[in-house]
């Protein structure tokens, strides 16, 4: 008897260990209004929307940073569209090739995740991509297109780049105008950059960087 | 501490005490548990005429998942009853066998002193899309009376890319191992190994690169046998080495000693102790900066003590100590301003140091095995471990050094318990990490720039999870599974240094923000099968997340996500060859933004069916349907308070694919695999719903897998294919249809291997 009833005691035992507050998460505070050193997005012109993201990638998820990154992309409550990303399709078949359908929910997650690779400051930059061609600015359609190299380094305290890039990549931009201050990204078509060192590991593109994130 | 705390500490030790009464051990009882109802039986699929009949079993008791152990026999060609009494033999965990059998076959010591001599010669050219791999190997093996020779040649070549950009590497390497056993159980050797190394582009990059490593090495073994129940090894092996980097070299010398003592005293004490112990002294040459003496070692100490193993209660302890160093040339790049006629000019100076990256670790771990059979048992374990690690890092003009260290202090416990029919599982764990480590952030502030500074932080992780599954056989045909858990991680920062606040004029940096990540949630299934070649599963998985972030400064993305999930699958051999197995699957995600209105609901509905045929006994054909309808959107307040939800758009997805195989001999079979996917997505504009995106795309797939003896002594085998794809992706702006070029793409993809053996 006392064996059968010994599963019932350590039940009872962890059951009243869970109800001591062992598990009990503390409750956040609240957010302050403007707290931390905010950024303040820029999304009236599509070169200053990209100066935005890069502010936002380099803020690594403090402030307002996430959400300064998300916002710079077209959501259909704001504006109308559904921001599509695409992915290099190389990576997407060694991920095993099912595009997980990327919305802006995973993509606040990727800048979260990608934020925390390592605790370094970051420096990221945007390259003209000179095989992408001009930009395209269609004034009458309110839409534009922009291709660029994108790179994330790792900075010392002097603001010297320390190291070879943790994120490199060819991004496909396409932008809309959805108000008269705001540039939106509805699409990102990126690409594994031919110029990134294969046998480095941290050298990958933004489209490795989203499908770990989604793992 | 609240009155239920006291009850837990009360009851926790009457709990233990009765389930640790264990009763004199007998053999375990062969019967068939209901814990392996809801197993995945792919996994029992023949492969490489190998057997998996007790998978699931074997597995369980020997505590990794049978995927791990499914692997471990493919990967060494072992059938499962060989690899686990080699494991039991060696006294080895069962993961490791095939890499130390792969070990001793080249341990002169470990061979017979039968006449042996061997030769094999492996081709192999893999193509997949823009990249080419071809490959070559030799091993031949000479064993004659004390003498052992062995050779393994072999050459890699690979190209990747085409057109404007082209990559081509090339890995060469021999490695020739000579020993002779002078008297029995003491050997002397010598061994040569040879490797180049380059890597080419065009155009040319600065990735380039050519490398040439030659290594000249002896090697003394012994194994003494200084008592029955004593095993003991004794290794030495060095010579003179040289490693190349792109911009600095090492040279010198280098000596590796180890030594394994096995101690076993009856079947109720066995302990292992290895030692290893490195040291490198050599020169290190920074190319065209001088160059200094450099001693990289490495003292490694492990000891595994088990005590009554095969008994009903055993204890098992683990012991590592570790100290490592390594030694490198580095470069300090200082820049200054100086006028040289009367023009400001930046100079910089550029001096060569030594550095060195000293690491080390200490863990412990004690684990209590109480077993009366393989349905009831309890392991207790506990973890204590330390870890440092000293970086140098350039900081304004100097090379500082950084520690880093961790401490992990943890304990789990695992239980199984049969009663009256349920079969009753537990998992607790809980473990404390704590790590100091140097940080850098920008100090941020009014009135003044942004400053990087650096200072020191201590991150303090506390993770627990509990974990109960009950398993029961409810009626003879049904039998119903539940599992319930909960886990919490707090994450909590302190900045432990005020140093940096000199440099940042004052303020204070950020840190890390504190947060908790909380999850709680229960799947219940039940399986029903009422005939042989029919079973279907009923399941409800719900759950609760919640990422706090716990500071004000960062609070304002603190979430919560409640996830409903409801699934329904059944399997059917509806004739012999036939089988139809389907998967329906219901779900909603409510996230729930806990300090703003951006709360969202995702709905997916996915059905999934798989048709598995065997036509002929040389055709089989399987074809797959998925298809899945995602809808989401938010939760708008409206000016009265009412909560509503606002559909933002639907994402639908279809997948057909098919795999069909005809084997018109055995040592050929022809497959073609089609796989056509579509997706649609539409956006909500108002209250109407405008496509947003389109995506088709068709791959076909055919080509042929060889299994072909070539003479007695050769085989080749691999598979070829090549594959068709088409893609097009069409967006809409605003309903309107943004043109778009269709892409194609025509590759081969596949693998072949000639091995030939003399």
């Amino acid at each position: 008897m006392r064996h059968r009833l010994a599963p019932l005691v350590l039940a009872l035992g962890v059951l009243s260990l869970a109800g001591c507050g062992f598990f009990k998460p503390t409750a956040p505070e609240r957010p302050q209004a403007g707290g931390g050193a905010q950024l303040t997005p820029d999304y009236t012109e599509p070169s200053n929307a990209l100066e935005t993201l890069l502010k936002a990638m380099n803020l690594k998820n403090q402030a307002n940073g996430a959400d300064a990154w998300v916002g710079a992309f077209a959501s259909p409550d704001r504006d109308g569209l559904t921001t599509l990303f695409g992915f290099d399709p190389i990576v997407l078949a060694a991920k095993g090739g099912q595009d997980p359908g990327w919305d802006l929910v995973r993509e606040r997650k990727f800048y979260t995740d990608m934020s925390a690779i390592a605790t370094q400051a970051y420096f990221m930059t945007w390259e003209l991509y000179v095989e992408g061609g001009d930009d395209i600015v269609d004034a009458a359609a309110d839409t534009a297109h922009l291709e660029r190299r994108y790179k994330i380094y790792l900075v010392d305290a002097e603001n010297n780049v320390v190291g070879s890039p943790i994120a490199i990549g060819i991004a496909k931009l396409s932008f809309k105008k959805t108000s008269p201050a705001r540039w939106a990204i509805f699409r990102w078509m990126d690409f594994v950059d031919p110029t990134a060192d294969p046998k480095d590991p941290s050298q990958v593109s933004f489209s490795t960087r989203r499908l770990d994130s989604s793992q | 501490m609240s009155r239920l705390c006291r009850l837990a500490l009360l009851l926790l030790p009457a709990a233990l005490e009765a389930v640790l009464a264990v009763p004199p051990g007998h053999a375990q009882q062969g019967t068939e548990s209901v814990r392996f109802a809801f197993a995945d039986t792919t996994l029992l699929r023949d492969t490489l005429n190998l057997h998996f009949d007790r998978l699931f079993p074997l597995a369980d008791s020997l505590m990794i998942t049978p995927d791990s152990l499914r692997a471990q026999a493919i990967r060494f060609r072992l059938p499962l009853s060989r690899l686990v009494f080699l494991a039991d033999s060696l006294h080895m965990p069962v993961d490791s066998v095939g890499s130390v059998m792969e070990r001793e076959r080249f341990n002169a010591l470990a061979l017979s002193r039968k006449h042996l001599a061997k030769f094999g010669y492996t081709s192999g050219y893999t193509v997949s899309g823009g990249t080419s791999i071809w490959t070559n190997n030799t091993d031949y093996n000479l064993r004659t009376g004390p003498f052992f020779l062995r050779n393994a040649t072999s050459i890699s070549l690979s190209r990747a890319g085409g057109g404007q950009l082209l990559s081509l590497n090339q890995d060469r390497s021999s490695t020739t191992e000579a020993s002779w056993e002078v008297v029995r159980n003491l050997s002397l050797g010598a061994r040569v190994d040879l490797q180049r190394n380059a890597a080419f582009s065009e155009p040319a990059s600065i990735y380039d690169y050519s490398r040439k490593n030659d290594q000249y090495q002896m090697s003394v073994r012994a194994r003494p046998r200084l008592a029955k129940s004593l095993t003991t090894e004794l290794t030495f092996y060095g010579g003179p080495y040289t490693e190349p980097y792109d911009t600095y070299q090492k040279k010198g010398l280098n000596g590796v000693m180890n030594a394994r003592v096995r101690y076993a005293l009856g079947a109720g004490l066995y302990e292992d102790l290895s030692v290893q112990n490195t040291d490198k002294l050599g020169q290190a040459t920074y190319f065209g900066h001088g160059s200094f003496t450099t001693h990289d070692f490495t003292r490694d100490v492990r000891s595994s003590l088990s005590v009554l193993e095969a008994q009903p209660a055993s204890l098992r302890v683990d012991l590592a100590w570790r100290r490592d160093q390594a030694e490198k040339p580095d470069i300090l790049v200082e820049s200054s301003s100086q006028t040289i006629s009367d023009t400001l000019v930046t100079v910089s100076d550029t001096s060569v140091f030594r550095r060195r990256d000293p690491s080390g670790s200490r863990s412990a771990q004690v684990q209590l095995r109480l077993r009366r059979d393989q349905d009831r048992y309890v392991i207790v374990s506990g973890q204590l471990a330390e870890t440092d690690r000293l970086l140098s890092d350039s900081r304004n003009g100097l090379f500082v050094v950084n520690p880093t260290s961790t401490t992990t202090k943890g304990v789990d416990a695992n239980a199984r318990y049969a009663l009256l029919g349920c079969l009753v599982e537990g998992h607790f764990t809980y473990s404390l990490p704590t790590t100091d480590m140097p940080r850098r952030d920008v100090a941020r502030g009014t009135g003044l720039s942004d400053t990087t500074v650096d200072f020191r932080e201590e991150q303090q992780s506390r993770a627990r999870t509990v974990e109960f599954t009950l398993t029961r056989m409810l009626f003879r045909r049904v039998t119903i599974r539940a599992t319930g858990h909960v886990s919490l991680t707090t994450l909590r920062n302190a900045v432990t240094d005020s140093s940096y606040r000199a440099l940042a004029g004052g303020r204070r940096v950020q840190g890390t923000f504190d947060r908790d990540d909380y999850e709680q949630g229960y799947r219940i299934s039940g399986t029903y099968m009422p005939m042989e070649k029919f079973n279907t599963t009923l399941s409800l998985d719900v759950s609760r997340r919640s990422q706090l972030v716990l500071p004000a400064a960062g609070s304002s993305s603190s979430n919560e996500v409640r996830s409903y999930r409801g699934e329904w699958s059944w399997s059917f051999r509806m004739m012999k060859g036939l089988t139809v197995t389907q998967l329906n699957q219901l779900g909603a995600d409510y996230t729930d933004m806990l300090f703003s209105t951006d709360d969202a609901l995702l709905l997916s509905y996915l059905t999934q069916t798989n048709l598995n045929a065997v036509l002929t006994p040389r055709l089989s054909m399987q074809v797959s349907q998925r298809s899945t309808v995602s809808p989401n959107g938010d939760f708008t307040t409206l000016p009265d308070g009412t909560v509503v939800f606002s559909p933002a758009s639907e994402r639908r997805e279809y997948v057909l694919s098919a795999s069909l195989s005809y084997m018109p001999a055995p040592v050929l079979t022809l497959s073609v695999l089609p796989y056509y996917s579509a997706m649609n997505s539409d956006v909500t504009s108002g209250s109407v719903a405008v496509p947003s995106q389109r995506q088709r795309s068709l791959t076909l797939g055919g080509g042929a897998s060889l299994n072909l003896p070539v003479t007695a002594k050769g085989r080749l085998t691999g598979d070829i294919r090549r594959n068709f794809q088409a893609q097009r992706n069409l967006t809409y702006l605003s309903g309107v249809l943004q043109p778009s070029p269709r892409s194609e793409r025509d590759y081969w993809d596949g693998s072949m291997q000639l091995t030939w053996e003399f």
